[in-house]
């Protein structure tokens, strides 16, 4: 019945201002005319490297940065421009898991308080007795004694704060659940749960999510479709497994190839990609990949490469069609 | 002070124990840890948080401050560039001053956190060039500037009198190993050097590695929470759990014929790039990795264990056991779980 999707975004740019290195003012773009769509119940993971934007993208569909232009459609409805009070019943439909078990939880209220918190805002139950049954049932959903609820985050670890602060995204009930690197800071064996755990209620609760992480396998994981970030801009958009198949875009080629593989066994041949990612304060020219690239050609210093179709659902962001 | 060490060995650890005595507690890091480490070889150290995987490489570069509370036991022999044979536990603090630095080095998780802010780069370099093999001011320069070309870093002369803010932390990362190589140390231990860093970042600095070691020849000792970067860098792996290591073997054979439950269950719960139709969900290790303070009675691992046999597992702590030459094992029913391990 509706045919908007559940979260559109088009050409979102984030631009701070700042002073290079030599100390004049400067513009630096995060974030530039990034565009992607999530449907309703569907994973996309946001893959990239330190400096890519992709935390900053998800803080800016949220609005805890204001984004300098583009829009932000929930439901059809852009919400970047709206009031933080017209906002309010938007936020209750999306909400944020953290990186840090460790900081993003209040030591001082109960793990009962700080699940409960977002449904007393919201509205959505009305007294103590209401908000400690439903506090219950996510403590369960997610994993953890309901008899948790009355002790404070430090009587927990690192895995089981991660699973309090799923359990405080959920009790909104919201649509869309925004996840920053929920888990790279916990061990091995502590992700796996958690990976785990987000596939699971993600099943149960039909919720779609944008699953921001830089290791490309957790992601290929958990999401249905990924897009590669590089410097602010998406490079290329595909199905999770067919990009990790087989990637269109040289950069995805070379994050793949560097992704190292647990098996003594397998010497894969490496892309050696050289250099490191450059300042977004001054980018390369046209495509902003090109010096880092061992396919460039001349061309692509002359124009940005659009964000093209490339066949079978796919998209890239690089003029060659005669690589990859 | 002179022990003995086999003529391949370069280090020998022996029955190695860090305690810390706390207001919370007695906190066990590492408890009875044996390891040794041949000449030019590369072993990793692995484990999860809590493990004792750092702590045992700060107890053999004797970084662990001598403090009411803390008790360090066992032995940490290592062949000196001399071909004597010190404990490195035994030795006063000035001797150990001569040897560190010198002839061990140490690399660390955040290069920008290693480095002294307020001084050049090429000061941090050549300080230890001066210190340790007596060279004046001039010639120090001169070797910091051959150890940064050495490490790839373009135009090492300027990059001298930069500041550890003016470089990137890839750049910082080889600033540090161009620091710790500067004397030519026999041993590198390096605790997590690439965890803080990209994988486009990570795999130049692991083919760095590979390649001083192949012009310097020295060991190395590996700690890391990745088992990626393990299989790709080293030749032996020893696995800790909870302070002890629980499987030592080669590499292929640590990832090929794991013995011990815990180290098949973490090969199993990372994840992998899938490329066929393989379900996704991942293969997790229940429960809690414990700490230090609270360790469960016998093996650590039986509470998480889905093998584990009570009155047995719980009953004492197994020993290490060889299971084959070379492979090393610390599991009571390692026997009966062999033919799994086959499967």
């Amino acid at each position: 019945m509706n045919a908007a999707p559940l979260l559109a975004v088009d050409g979102l740019q984030m631009r701070f201002r700042t002073r290079s290195a030599s100390g004049e003012k400067a513009d630096l773009y995060a974030v530039d005319d990034v565009s992607f769509r999530v449907e309703r119940g569907e994973v996309l993971g946001l893959v990239g490297e330190s400096g890519s934007g992709k935390t900053t993208v998800g803080r800016s569909i949220l609005r805890i940065l204001e984004p300098s232009k583009g829009e932000i459609r929930l439901d059809g409805t852009d919400i970047s421009h709206l009031s933080a009070r017209a906002l309010r019943p938007f936020r209750r439909r999306m909400q944020l898991v953290f990186q840090d078990p460790f900081s993003s939880l209040n030591p001082r209220m109960t793990v009962g308080d700080a699940i409960g918190e977002p449904m007393l805002i919201h509205g959505i139950v009305r007294n103590r007795r209401e908000k400690r049954e439903k506090v219950a049932e996510l403590l369960s959903l997610v994993g953890l004694p309901t008899d948790g609820m009355d002790r404070h985050p430090h009587a927990f670890s690192g895995g089981q704060r991660q699973r309090i602060g799923i359990a405080r995204a959920l009790a909104s009930s919201p649509d869309l659940i925004v996840a920053d690197e929920p888990v790279s800071a916990l061990d091995v064996s502590i992700q796996a749960q958690v990976v785990n755990l987000l596939l699971d209620v993600r099943a149960r609760l039909g919720l779609a999510m944008l699953f921001i992480a830089h290791d490309l396998a957790v992601v290929e994981h958990v999401a249905d479709r990924i897009a590669v970030m590089y410097l602010g801009r998406i490079v290329e958009v595909a199905e999770s497994r067919s990009l990790c198949r087989r990637p269109l875009h040289p950069y995805t080629e070379a994050l793949l190839s560097a992704v190292p593989v647990p098996d003594p066994a397998s010497k894969a041949e490496r892309l050696p990609l050289k250099g490191e990612i450059p300042s977004p304060i001054d980018p390369p020219s046209g495509c902003v990949f090109r010096n880092r690239c061992v396919y460039a050609l001349a061309e692509c210093a002359e124009a940005r490469p659009l964000l093209r179709d490339a066949g079978d659902g796919r998209l890239k962001a690089c003029i060659r069609d005669d690589i990859l | 002070m002179n022990g003995t060490l086999k003529d391949d060995r370069l280090l020998s650890v022996e029955n190695l124990a860090v305690r810390f005595h706390t207001e919370d507690g007695l906190a066990q890091a590492v408890q009875d840890v044996s390891l040794t480490l041949g000449r030019s070889e590369t072993m990793a150290l692995i484990g999860e948080s809590g493990a004792g995987k750092s702590a045992t490489g700060m107890a053999v570069m004797g970084l662990i401050p001598h403090e009411l509370g803390v008790e360090i036991t066992g032995s940490v022999k290592f062949r000196r560039r001399d071909g004597s044979v010190v404990d490195l536990l035994k030795l006063s603090p000035r001797a150990m001053r001569d040897i560190r630095g010198n002839e061990i080095a140490m690399i660390f998780q955040e290069p920008l956190s290693s480095l002294n802010p307020v001084y050049t780069i090429g000061d941090q370099i050549a300080a230890s060039i001066m210190l340790h093999q007596g060279l004046g001011r001039r010639a120090a320069r001169a070797g910091a500037i051959d150890m940064l070309d050495r490490l790839g870093i373009p135009d090492p002369k300027a990059r001298l009198d930069s500041f550890p803010h003016q470089i990137s932390g890839g750049m910082a990362q080889r600033v540090m190993i161009a620091m710790a190589l500067a004397c030519r140390p026999s041993l590198l231990i390096a605790d997590e050097p690439t965890t803080a860093l990209d994988v486009t970042v990570q795999a130049q600095m692991l083919d760095l590695l590979r390649s001083l070691q192949a012009e310097f020849g020295m060991s190395i000792l590996f700690i890391t929470h990745n088992l990626g970067v393990a299989a790709q860098l080293t030749e032996r792996i020893a696995v800790m759990y909870a302070g002890r290591v629980i499987e030592q073997a080669s590499t292929e054979d640590v990832f090929a014929r794991p013995r011990m439950p815990y180290t098949r269950e973490l090969l199993a719960s990372v994840p992998r790039i899938v490329l066929d139709d393989k379900p996704m969900r991942l293969s997790a290790i229940p429960g809690e990795v414990p700490n230090a303070y609270r360790q469960p009675r016998g093996c650590a691992f039986h509470p998480r264990c889905r093998h584990a046999d009570p009155g047995r597992c719980d009953a004492a702590v197994p020993s290490l056991e060889l299971c084959e030459p070379g492979h090393e094992v610390r599991c009571v029913r390692w026997r009966e779980l062999a033919p799994e391990a086959a499967a």
